[in-house]
């Protein structure tokens, strides 16, 4: 025991003397925090629009508005033919044309079908999709109104009165999803890579080789390495609860002595990932590096960003692989839905099987390799 | 593996015997049975090239590598095997490499690796004191060890190798990259620690002048020890063999011509001089092969020249087993 806690604050001592590592490890959860808290929205609003209104009427006057009003398109200009239309799009000037029909006014008046055409720039589809339904639910409304005032319907609610609530992020913020699974990210980013550098740089250094003359355990090694980026691990997982708390104000409805729980098992199984790596960089640089071949995986096929159940059966394959998905998924249950770990216990048991393999497996191979 | 397994006691003279130890990697075989004892209170000098095996060897004498077979014992009835932790507390190392942690102060460094050793604060402060005091740098105890030179960090790594007051010292190639002065310095007092305490050493070394100083000396090879014994003795097995004449006009042409003699074992320069080994029992034919060349002298053999004459002798073996 005395051993082990002069393992630890060596580690602790080797840590204060490297002040850029110290600054990393608060800078990099707060900068990260606020990239994804402020930067990433699914929610594109004020899409640049185009307008080529051929009929000039009060009816279609009124669908612009409608469009704008919606807050999702912004006129940024009017064109007189289909070529500028063209022009506009090509040059990136806008990402969406609305193209009204000359006869739009009369055919409303008639009662037969007004046309209009709305282009969208779809390269980037996330956008294009949502401009598309917006724009669809726009013309719906227009059409129910315009028949059920023809049906001569009294009703204040259509003929179909499908209510949506959308729960667990009323406000449909895309900081609400993004940041809990950012809590994974963030400690997958600097403890890989952390505790992979800091048995390399031993063993390069010889340090290592000397520690094991000493009556030193190989366990004890192994946990005096460890138990400092433990601490580190609870550190910056509270630096990114407090930030998502008090500056995204994303509430914790759930229990968060479980977060923290959850926390700790996560932050076990990353710590062996480093080890692992460890005994395949023979420098600090391999390990840097191979440190990002785990990243890479763990921000994309996790489902912090993008959702699995969009992706093709082969990756959909390859997440069932990969920590994060788990820990992702635990701490959205526990932070969004207010879930407990006893309803979260299928990502909860195999988050735990995947640590105690990872760990195993790293005791091994660290005790032959340092063989 | 019963408590009640006879441990084997060594003669009081001896401190560790090594018997028939074997390591291999893979298919290769780094060390191939070597046995010796060294003497209790001794220098004990390790020598050969590098990737003969003798760092391997060392490495499984601190019980840092399992031997594949054999094995070792000392401090009065250990086995390396079976009281691995026992006996790495009783040990000290300090390797070729620098071994402290450069980014801690030297007195940190101390502090940590004697706090391994079980020392407690008060004891482990006056140790630190004493052996800064004694080997000179009390100075820079409080500066980062990466700002030392060389010399002085491998002073605070002897040092942190004395701490616990080890009966057994293992330097591996200490005095790398060392200037001779502080060569000097270290040699010191590694003997007076010898005499003083009681303390064994074994000590690899590339310098032949090192060597030179040790009780004992063992020359592995290829993972064999192919001869052990004080250098006065090893030098005797090639006193009366070893001649040496003045290399006359054409040094280059004269060498080239003697190493196609059967009659010698080798022939090289030294300074102006030509030196020749004749085999064993023809030093008689050699003289009248040289006489053209000036009056042959016998000359005083250095270490250097019996480790190449060893060398060469078990090379000249293994070409005959080939054939």
């Amino acid at each position: 025991m005395k051993r082990l806690l002069a393992l630890t604050r060596k580690e602790f001592l080797q840590l204060r003397r490297d002040t850029i590592s110290v600054r990393m490890m608060v800078m990099v959860p707060i900068m990260q925090t606020m990239i994804f808290g402020y930067a990433i929205n699914y929610d594109v609003k004020h899409l640049k629009t185009v307008v080529y209104d051929e009929c000039l009427s009060f009816d279609s006057r009124e669908l612009v508005a409608k469009m704008t009003a919606s807050d999702y398109f912004e006129v940024v200009g009017n064109v007189r033919s289909l070529a500028e239309v063209r022009q506009t799009l090509d040059a990136g000037h806008a990402s969406v044309a609305l193209v009204i029909d000359r006869e739009y006014g009369k055919a409303r008046h008639r009662g037969t079908p007004a046309r209009a055409l709305l282009i969208v720039n779809a390269s980037d589809t996330t956008t294009a999709s949502q401009a598309m339904s917006i724009a669809g639910g726009i013309s719906n409304q227009l059409s129910v109104q315009t028949l059920a005032k023809k049906a001569g319907w009294k009703e204040k609610a259509p003929p179909i009165d499908l209510r949506v609530r959308p729960w667990y992020n009323p406000d449909m913020r895309t900081a609400t999803f993004i940041i809990p699974g950012l809590i994974a990210i963030i400690l997958t980013f600097t403890l890989i890579q952390y505790t992979a550098m800091a048995i390399v740089r031993e063993r390069e250094r010889g340090t290592l080789e000397q520690l094991q003359v000493t009556p030193v355990t190989r366990l004890e090694i192994i946990l005096g390495k460890i138990f400092p980026f433990v601490l580190i691990g609870i550190f910056q997982l509270t630096l990114i609860v407090l930030l998502m708390r008090f500056l995204f104000h994303v509430p914790i409805a759930g229990s968060v002595v479980q977060l923290y729980l959850a926390g700790l098992i996560f932050i076990a199984a990353v710590l062996g990932l480093g080890m692992l790596l460890s005994t395949i960089a023979k420098t600090q640089m391999q390990a840097m590096q191979l440190s990002f071949l785990f990243l890479l995986p763990f921000v994309f096929l996790s489902g912090y960003v993008f959702p699995i159940d969009g992706m093709p059966l082969f990756f959909q394959l390859i997440t069932y692989a990969i920590p994060a998905r788990y820990f992702i998924a635990i701490i959205r249950g526990i932070v969004l839905r207010g879930a407990s770990l006893a309803q979260l216990w299928e990502p909860l048991a195999a988050l735990t099987g995947f640590t105690v393999l990872i760990v195993a497996l790293a005791v091994t191979r660290f005790k032959k390799t340092n063989d | 593996m019963t408590a009640a397994a006879p441990r084997p006691v060594l003669p009081p003279e001896i401190f560790l015997r090594a018997e028939g130890l074997v390591r291999k990697f893979g298919s290769f075989v780094a060390v191939n049975g070597v046995t010796f004892d060294i003497p209790r209170g001794k220098v004990f000098g390790f020598l050969g090239p590098n990737g003969s095996g003798k760092s391997t060897t060392i490495r499984m004498l601190t019980g840092l590598l399992v031997p594949t077979a054999g094995t070792a014992t000392a401090f009065g009835g250990l086995d390396v095997r079976r009281d691995t932790e026992r006996w790495k507390s009783r040990l000290g190392y300090m390797s070729q490499k620098f071994s402290l942690y450069h980014d801690l102060s030297v007195r940190e460094n101390l502090e940590f690796f004697g706090t391994v050793y079980g020392l407690g604060s008060p004891q482990l402060r006056d140790r630190i004191d004493s052996l800064a005091a004694r080997l000179h740098f009390t100075r820079v105890l409080p500066e980062i060890t990466d700002s030392l030179s060389t010399g002085m960090r491998q002073r605070v790594a002897l040092a942190a190798a004395l701490l616990h007051e080890p009966e057994l010292l293992f330097l591996d190639e200490p005095t790398g990259g060392v200037d001779p002065r502080g060569r000097r310095l270290f040699w010191d007092l590694i003997y007076e620690l010898a005499a003083e305490r009681g303390m064994t050493v074994l000590v690899t070394t590339h310098y032949m002048d090192e060597a030179e100083q040790c009780d004992t000396l063992a020359f592995i090879l290829e993972g064999n020890l192919i001869a052990s014994g004080s250098p006065h003795d090893l030098k005797a097995s090639l006193c009366d063999r070893l001649l040496e004449v003045p290399a006359g006009a054409d040094p280059f042409a004269a060498l080239a011509r003697l190493r196609r003699e059967p009659v010698l074992e080798d022939a090289y320069l030294m300074g102006l001089r030509l030196r020749a080994v004749a085999r064993p029992g023809r030093t008689a034919e050699a003289r009248t092969l040289l006489a053209p060349l000036g009056a042959a002298r016998e000359a005083e053999p250095s270490l250097e020249d019996i480790f190449v004459s060893l060398a060469r002798g078990r090379a000249e073996k293994k070409e005959k087993v080939a054939a």
